[in-house]
Protein backbone atom coordinates (compact mmCIF):
# COMPACT_ATOMS: atom_id res chain seq x y z
CA UNK A 1 0.00 0.00 0.00
CA UNK A 2 1.26 3.53 -1.03
CA UNK A 3 2.16 6.70 1.68
CA UNK A 4 -1.28 7.82 1.97
CA UNK A 5 -3.48 4.86 1.44
CA UNK A 6 -2.44 2.74 4.73
CA UNK A 7 -4.41 5.85 6.61
CA UNK A 8 -7.69 5.00 4.55
CA UNK A 9 -7.93 1.07 5.29
CA UNK A 10 -9.33 -1.59 2.70
CA UNK A 11 -11.67 0.34 0.62
CA UNK A 12 -15.11 -0.29 1.27
CA UNK A 13 -14.76 -2.19 4.39
CA UNK A 14 -15.23 -0.75 7.71
CA UNK A 15 -12.30 0.63 9.56
CA UNK A 16 -11.13 -1.17 12.73
CA UNK A 17 -12.04 0.72 15.67
CA UNK A 18 -14.17 3.11 14.72
CA UNK A 19 -18.04 2.92 16.26
CA UNK A 20 -21.11 2.75 14.11
CA UNK A 21 -24.93 3.47 14.52
CA UNK A 22 -27.32 1.42 13.04
CA UNK A 23 -29.35 4.32 11.58
CA UNK A 24 -27.79 7.78 10.75
CA UNK A 25 -30.56 10.66 11.59
CA UNK A 26 -28.80 14.38 11.14
CA UNK A 27 -29.52 15.74 14.81
CA UNK A 28 -27.85 19.50 12.99
CA UNK A 29 -31.11 20.81 12.50
CA UNK A 30 -31.15 23.27 14.68
CA UNK A 31 -28.23 25.42 13.69
CA UNK A 32 -28.25 29.32 12.72
CA UNK A 33 -26.20 29.70 9.55
CA UNK A 34 -27.12 33.30 9.08
CA UNK A 35 -26.06 34.26 12.79
CA UNK A 36 -22.60 32.88 12.49
CA UNK A 37 -22.37 34.63 9.26
CA UNK A 38 -23.23 37.62 10.84
CA UNK A 39 -20.80 36.98 13.72
CA UNK A 40 -22.81 36.34 16.35
CA UNK A 41 -20.76 34.38 19.11
CA UNK A 42 -23.42 32.24 20.58
CA UNK A 43 -24.58 30.86 17.48
CA UNK A 44 -21.29 29.83 16.78
CA UNK A 45 -20.21 28.68 19.69
CA UNK A 46 -23.75 26.33 19.32
CA UNK A 47 -22.32 25.61 15.42
CA UNK A 48 -18.77 24.22 17.21
CA UNK A 49 -20.26 22.01 20.15
CA UNK A 50 -22.87 20.63 17.38
CA UNK A 51 -20.56 19.97 14.97
CA UNK A 52 -16.93 19.19 16.93
CA UNK A 53 -17.26 15.41 17.65
CA UNK A 54 -18.41 14.77 13.49
CA UNK A 55 -15.43 16.86 12.46
CA UNK A 56 -13.60 15.11 14.37
CA UNK A 57 -14.22 11.56 13.64
CA UNK A 58 -14.63 12.23 10.50
CA UNK A 59 -11.18 12.97 10.39
CA UNK A 60 -10.23 9.94 12.53
CA UNK A 61 -11.81 8.32 9.78
CA UNK A 62 -8.77 8.96 7.08
CA UNK A 63 -6.26 9.03 9.31
CA UNK A 64 -7.30 6.29 12.13
CA UNK A 65 -3.44 6.60 13.50
CA UNK A 66 -4.45 9.96 14.64
CA UNK A 67 -1.65 11.95 12.84
CA UNK A 68 -0.35 12.41 8.98
CA UNK A 69 2.80 11.64 7.47
CA UNK A 70 3.71 14.80 7.74
CA UNK A 71 3.11 15.01 11.93
CA UNK A 72 0.02 16.47 11.83
CA UNK A 73 -2.51 15.71 14.68
CA UNK A 74 -6.04 15.62 14.77
CA UNK A 75 -6.60 18.61 16.51
CA UNK A 76 -4.43 20.61 14.66
CA UNK A 77 -6.90 19.08 11.28
CA UNK A 78 -10.00 19.87 13.41
CA UNK A 79 -8.86 23.29 14.17
CA UNK A 80 -8.00 23.99 9.99
CA UNK A 81 -11.58 22.75 9.07
CA UNK A 82 -13.11 25.35 10.94
CA UNK A 83 -10.62 28.02 10.23
CA UNK A 84 -11.72 26.61 6.22
CA UNK A 85 -15.49 27.20 6.79
CA UNK A 86 -14.47 30.84 8.21
CA UNK A 87 -12.17 31.72 5.22
CA UNK A 88 -12.92 34.34 2.98
CA UNK A 89 -15.90 36.15 5.08
CA UNK A 90 -17.67 32.85 5.78
CA UNK A 91 -17.69 31.66 2.56
CA UNK A 92 -18.88 27.72 2.92
CA UNK A 93 -21.38 28.57 5.15
CA UNK A 94 -22.74 31.31 2.40
CA UNK A 95 -22.95 28.83 0.00
CA UNK A 96 -24.29 25.55 2.29
CA UNK A 97 -27.24 24.88 0.54
CA UNK A 98 -29.84 22.38 2.86
CA UNK A 99 -31.90 21.21 -0.08
CA UNK A 100 -28.64 19.66 -1.51
CA UNK A 101 -27.29 18.36 1.29
CA UNK A 102 -27.52 17.65 5.22
CA UNK A 103 -25.34 19.63 7.42
CA UNK A 104 -23.50 16.06 8.47
CA UNK A 105 -22.84 15.19 4.87
CA UNK A 106 -21.45 18.99 3.95
CA UNK A 107 -19.35 19.43 7.24
CA UNK A 108 -17.96 15.55 6.98
CA UNK A 109 -16.76 16.37 3.29
CA UNK A 110 -15.67 19.66 4.27
CA UNK A 111 -13.78 17.89 7.26
CA UNK A 112 -12.40 14.79 4.72
CA UNK A 113 -11.39 17.46 2.39
CA UNK A 114 -8.79 18.85 4.77
CA UNK A 115 -7.79 15.64 5.87
CA UNK A 116 -7.32 14.64 2.48
CA UNK A 117 -5.25 17.55 1.69
CA UNK A 118 -3.08 17.30 4.85
CA UNK A 119 -2.26 13.22 3.73
CA UNK A 120 -1.31 15.01 0.57
CA UNK A 121 1.10 17.21 1.94
CA UNK A 122 3.84 14.67 3.03
CA UNK A 123 4.50 14.18 -1.05
CA UNK A 124 3.79 17.23 -2.24
CA UNK A 125 6.44 18.90 -0.91
CA UNK A 126 8.77 17.13 -2.55
CA UNK A 127 7.20 17.70 -5.87
CA UNK A 128 7.60 21.15 -7.48
CA UNK A 129 5.23 23.80 -6.84
CA UNK A 130 2.24 23.61 -8.89
CA UNK A 131 0.79 27.13 -9.68
CA UNK A 132 -2.46 25.62 -11.33
CA UNK A 133 -4.89 26.55 -9.56
CA UNK A 134 -7.75 24.24 -9.22
CA UNK A 135 -6.57 21.31 -11.17
CA UNK A 136 -6.27 18.13 -9.36
CA UNK A 137 -2.93 16.89 -9.33
CA UNK A 138 -3.53 12.92 -8.38
CA UNK A 139 -0.58 11.03 -6.82
CA UNK A 140 1.07 9.33 -8.71
CA UNK A 141 3.67 6.35 -7.45
CA UNK A 142 4.94 5.37 -11.05
CA UNK A 143 2.98 6.38 -14.03
CA UNK A 144 0.59 4.05 -14.97
CA UNK A 145 2.05 2.15 -18.73
CA UNK A 146 -1.19 1.42 -20.16
CA UNK A 147 -2.69 3.27 -22.89
CA UNK A 148 -3.06 7.22 -22.84
CA UNK A 149 -7.53 7.88 -23.36
CA UNK A 150 -8.78 10.85 -24.05
CA UNK A 151 -11.04 12.46 -21.28
CA UNK A 152 -13.55 13.61 -23.88
CA UNK A 153 -14.25 9.98 -25.10
CA UNK A 154 -15.89 8.77 -22.62
CA UNK A 155 -18.67 10.51 -20.09
CA UNK A 156 -17.64 11.04 -16.71
CA UNK A 157 -19.89 8.24 -15.53
CA UNK A 158 -18.38 6.07 -17.95
CA UNK A 159 -14.98 6.53 -16.89
CA UNK A 160 -16.24 6.35 -13.22
CA UNK A 161 -17.92 2.77 -13.66
CA UNK A 162 -14.72 1.54 -15.73
CA UNK A 163 -12.21 2.88 -13.16
CA UNK A 164 -14.13 1.08 -10.48
CA UNK A 165 -14.30 -2.18 -12.45
CA UNK A 166 -11.15 -2.29 -13.58
CA UNK A 167 -9.05 0.07 -11.21
CA UNK A 168 -10.51 -1.14 -8.00
CA UNK A 169 -11.68 -4.70 -9.01
CA UNK A 170 -15.59 -3.78 -7.60
CA UNK A 171 -18.17 -6.14 -9.11
CA UNK A 172 -21.32 -4.97 -10.89
CA UNK A 173 -23.61 -4.73 -8.11
CA UNK A 174 -21.26 -2.77 -5.90
CA UNK A 175 -20.95 -0.39 -8.50
CA UNK A 176 -24.63 -0.24 -9.10
CA UNK A 177 -24.90 0.45 -5.46
CA UNK A 178 -22.35 2.44 -5.06
CA UNK A 179 -23.80 4.69 -7.80
CA UNK A 180 -27.37 4.26 -7.06
CA UNK A 181 -28.78 2.47 -10.43
CA UNK A 182 -29.73 -0.54 -11.60
CA UNK A 183 -26.97 -3.09 -12.29
CA UNK A 184 -27.66 -3.35 -16.31
CA UNK A 185 -26.99 -0.10 -15.76
CA UNK A 186 -23.83 -0.48 -15.24
CA UNK A 187 -23.12 -3.58 -17.53
CA UNK A 188 -24.47 -1.34 -20.56
CA UNK A 189 -22.54 1.91 -19.88
CA UNK A 190 -19.46 -0.25 -19.43
CA UNK A 191 -20.38 -1.52 -22.63
CA UNK A 192 -20.50 2.05 -24.42
CA UNK A 193 -17.30 2.58 -22.89
CA UNK A 194 -15.73 -0.19 -24.29
CA UNK A 195 -16.87 0.00 -27.84
CA UNK A 196 -15.25 3.68 -27.91
CA UNK A 197 -12.26 2.60 -26.82
CA UNK A 198 -12.32 -0.34 -29.05
CA UNK A 199 -12.89 2.09 -31.96
CA UNK A 200 -10.56 4.64 -30.48
CA UNK A 201 -7.64 2.44 -30.41
CA UNK A 202 -8.72 0.53 -33.64
CA UNK A 203 -7.97 4.15 -35.28
CA UNK A 204 -4.88 5.29 -33.21
CA UNK A 205 -3.21 2.02 -31.98
CA UNK A 206 -3.59 1.16 -28.42
CA UNK A 207 -0.29 2.70 -26.61
CA UNK A 208 -0.55 6.00 -28.66
CA UNK A 209 -0.89 8.64 -27.00
CA UNK A 210 -3.88 11.06 -29.27
CA UNK A 211 -3.11 14.42 -30.15
CA UNK A 212 -3.26 16.01 -26.94
CA UNK A 213 -1.30 19.22 -25.23
CA UNK A 214 -1.20 17.18 -21.49
CA UNK A 215 -0.55 13.74 -20.39
CA UNK A 216 -1.40 13.27 -16.72
CA UNK A 217 -0.04 10.82 -14.53
CA UNK A 218 -3.00 9.14 -12.85
CA UNK A 219 -3.80 8.35 -9.11
CA UNK A 220 -3.08 4.68 -9.03
CA UNK A 221 -3.43 3.97 -5.33
CA UNK B 1 -22.26 -11.25 -19.28
CA UNK B 2 -21.64 -13.68 -16.02
CA UNK B 3 -20.30 -11.58 -13.07
CA UNK B 4 -18.89 -14.68 -11.94
CA UNK B 5 -16.97 -15.61 -14.52
CA UNK B 6 -16.47 -12.37 -16.57
CA UNK B 7 -15.37 -12.95 -20.16
CA UNK B 8 -12.27 -10.33 -20.36
CA UNK B 9 -11.32 -9.45 -24.14
CA UNK B 10 -8.10 -8.34 -25.01
CA UNK B 11 -8.65 -4.58 -24.46
CA UNK B 12 -10.61 -4.84 -21.05
CA UNK B 13 -7.64 -7.75 -19.95
CA UNK B 14 -5.16 -5.02 -20.76
CA UNK B 15 -6.50 -2.30 -19.13
CA UNK B 16 -7.28 -4.23 -16.15
CA UNK B 17 -3.30 -5.06 -16.21
CA UNK B 18 -1.51 -2.39 -17.29
CA UNK B 19 -3.86 0.41 -16.00
CA UNK B 20 -4.70 3.47 -18.19
CA UNK B 21 -3.81 7.74 -18.53
CA UNK B 22 -6.17 9.97 -18.82
CA UNK B 23 -5.34 13.02 -20.88
CA UNK B 24 -5.89 15.85 -18.73
CA UNK B 25 -6.83 16.65 -15.05
CA UNK B 26 -10.58 17.55 -13.87
CA UNK B 27 -11.16 20.38 -12.03
CA UNK B 28 -12.02 20.39 -8.06
CA UNK B 29 -15.77 20.57 -7.38
CA UNK B 30 -16.81 22.39 -4.56
CA UNK B 31 -17.67 21.13 -1.21
CA UNK B 32 -21.19 21.85 -1.93
CA UNK B 33 -21.55 19.22 -5.44
CA UNK B 34 -19.42 16.92 -2.98
CA UNK B 35 -21.74 16.73 -0.46
CA UNK B 36 -25.00 16.52 -3.10
CA UNK B 37 -23.45 13.64 -4.95
CA UNK B 38 -23.30 11.93 -1.49
CA UNK B 39 -26.37 12.98 -0.70
CA UNK B 40 -28.77 12.43 -3.94
CA UNK B 41 -28.78 9.85 -6.82
CA UNK B 42 -27.55 12.35 -9.78
CA UNK B 43 -25.02 12.65 -12.12
CA UNK B 44 -22.42 15.06 -11.79
CA UNK B 45 -20.08 15.60 -14.34
CA UNK B 46 -17.72 17.79 -12.03
CA UNK B 47 -17.81 15.40 -9.73
CA UNK B 48 -17.71 12.27 -11.47
CA UNK B 49 -14.91 13.25 -13.39
CA UNK B 50 -12.84 13.81 -9.83
CA UNK B 51 -13.73 10.37 -8.60
CA UNK B 52 -12.41 8.86 -12.16
CA UNK B 53 -9.19 10.49 -11.63
CA UNK B 54 -8.72 10.31 -8.05
CA UNK B 55 -8.50 7.44 -6.05
CA UNK B 56 -8.73 8.75 -2.25
CA UNK B 57 -11.63 10.78 -2.95
CA UNK B 58 -13.69 8.38 -4.83
CA UNK B 59 -13.01 5.79 -1.83
CA UNK B 60 -14.08 8.55 0.22
CA UNK B 61 -17.38 9.53 -1.24
CA UNK B 62 -18.26 6.08 -2.10
CA UNK B 63 -17.61 5.30 1.52
CA UNK B 64 -19.92 7.86 2.95
CA UNK B 65 -22.47 6.71 0.27
CA UNK B 66 -22.49 2.91 1.52
CA UNK B 67 -21.93 3.42 4.94
CA UNK B 68 -23.09 5.57 7.35
CA UNK B 69 -21.12 8.66 8.14
CA UNK B 70 -18.25 8.23 11.16
CA UNK B 71 -20.07 8.35 14.72
CA UNK B 72 -18.64 11.15 16.93
CA UNK B 73 -15.43 10.88 19.01
CA UNK B 74 -15.11 12.59 21.99
CA UNK B 75 -12.92 16.02 22.00
CA UNK B 76 -11.02 17.58 24.20
CA UNK B 77 -12.53 20.59 26.05
CA UNK B 78 -9.62 22.60 25.17
CA UNK B 79 -10.17 22.32 21.78
CA UNK B 80 -13.38 23.15 21.79
CA UNK B 81 -12.67 26.40 23.59
CA UNK B 82 -9.63 27.14 21.12
CA UNK B 83 -11.99 26.41 17.59
CA UNK B 84 -14.88 28.56 19.49
CA UNK B 85 -12.47 31.53 19.52
CA UNK B 86 -11.77 31.94 15.87
CA UNK B 87 -14.73 33.74 15.04
CA UNK B 88 -13.73 37.46 15.35
CA UNK B 89 -15.69 39.61 17.83
CA UNK B 90 -18.19 42.23 16.19
CA UNK B 91 -17.76 45.63 17.46
CA UNK B 92 -19.82 46.72 20.43
CA UNK B 93 -23.68 47.41 19.69
CA UNK B 94 -23.18 50.67 21.88
CA UNK B 95 -20.24 51.50 19.55
CA UNK B 96 -22.34 50.83 16.15
CA UNK B 97 -24.89 52.79 17.15
CA UNK B 98 -22.87 55.99 18.53
CA UNK B 99 -21.30 55.83 14.99
CA UNK B 100 -24.22 56.11 13.01
CA UNK B 101 -25.54 58.78 15.34
CA UNK B 102 -22.45 60.42 15.04
CA UNK B 103 -22.68 60.26 11.31
CA UNK B 104 -26.53 61.64 11.27
CA UNK B 105 -25.31 64.33 13.19
CA UNK B 106 -22.44 65.78 11.10
CA UNK B 107 -25.15 65.83 8.20
CA UNK B 108 -27.36 67.81 10.53
CA UNK B 109 -25.10 70.09 11.19
CA UNK B 110 -23.50 70.48 7.73
CA UNK B 111 -27.23 70.97 6.21
CA UNK B 112 -28.01 73.62 8.29
CA UNK B 113 -24.44 75.33 8.40
CA UNK B 114 -24.62 75.51 4.64
CA UNK B 115 -28.49 76.68 4.58
CA UNK B 116 -26.67 79.72 7.40
CA UNK B 117 -23.70 80.79 5.15
CA UNK B 118 -26.33 80.31 1.89
CA UNK B 119 -28.61 83.16 3.65
CA UNK B 120 -25.90 85.12 4.92
CA UNK B 121 -24.16 85.21 1.56
CA UNK B 122 -27.67 86.44 -0.44
CA UNK B 123 -28.20 89.17 2.12
CA UNK B 124 -24.61 90.27 1.94
CA UNK B 125 -24.55 90.64 -1.86
CA UNK B 126 -28.35 92.28 -1.45
CA UNK B 127 -26.99 95.08 0.46
CA UNK B 128 -24.34 95.44 -1.70
CA UNK B 129 -26.28 96.14 -5.21
CA UNK B 130 -27.10 99.71 -5.27
CA UNK B 131 -29.79 98.64 -8.14
CA UNK B 132 -31.73 96.59 -5.57
CA UNK B 133 -31.41 99.41 -2.87
CA UNK B 134 -32.60 102.01 -5.87
CA UNK B 135 -35.45 99.69 -6.56
CA UNK B 136 -36.73 97.87 -3.51
CA UNK B 137 -35.44 100.89 -1.10
CA UNK B 138 -33.38 98.41 0.82
CA UNK B 139 -30.86 100.23 3.67
CA UNK B 140 -29.23 99.03 6.71
CA UNK B 141 -32.13 100.78 8.58
CA UNK B 142 -34.08 97.96 7.43
CA UNK B 143 -34.66 94.99 9.53
CA UNK B 144 -37.21 93.51 8.02
CA UNK B 145 -36.57 91.46 4.70
CA UNK B 146 -40.01 91.94 3.33
CA UNK B 147 -40.54 96.00 4.19
CA UNK B 148 -39.77 96.40 0.63
CA UNK B 149 -43.15 94.49 -0.56
CA UNK B 150 -45.31 97.16 2.04
CA UNK B 151 -46.38 99.94 -0.23
CA UNK B 152 -44.99 103.29 0.98
CA UNK B 153 -46.90 106.53 0.33
CA UNK B 154 -44.12 108.27 0.48
CA UNK B 155 -42.42 106.68 -2.70
CA UNK B 156 -42.93 108.30 -6.10
CA UNK B 157 -44.48 105.20 -7.24
CA UNK B 158 -47.12 105.24 -5.38
CA UNK B 159 -48.70 108.25 -6.86
CA UNK B 160 -48.58 106.81 -10.01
Amino acid sequence: MHGHVWCMGTPYQPVAGIQRTATYEDPLVDLDFDACIRGDAAAWQAFCDQTIRLVAASIRRVCPTGRTPAGEEIDDLVQAVYIKILRNDRRLLRNYDPNRSSVSTWITLIARSVAIDALRRKTLDLRPIDEAHGAVQGESYGASIGPVIPIHLLTARQRLILTMLFEDGMEIAEVATALDVNPQTIRSSKHKAMERLRSHFKEYGVGDAPPSDSVEPRDRT
Amino acid sequence: MNDQEPILTDLERQLREEGWRWSDSPQMPSEADLAAWVSQPSESDAVESLLAADATWRRALVDMRLNELASETNVPADLLEQITLLMPEPPAVLARIGGWALAAAACILLAIAGWQLGTDIASERSMDNPLAIATFGLSDDIDDGNSFLVLSTDSAEATR
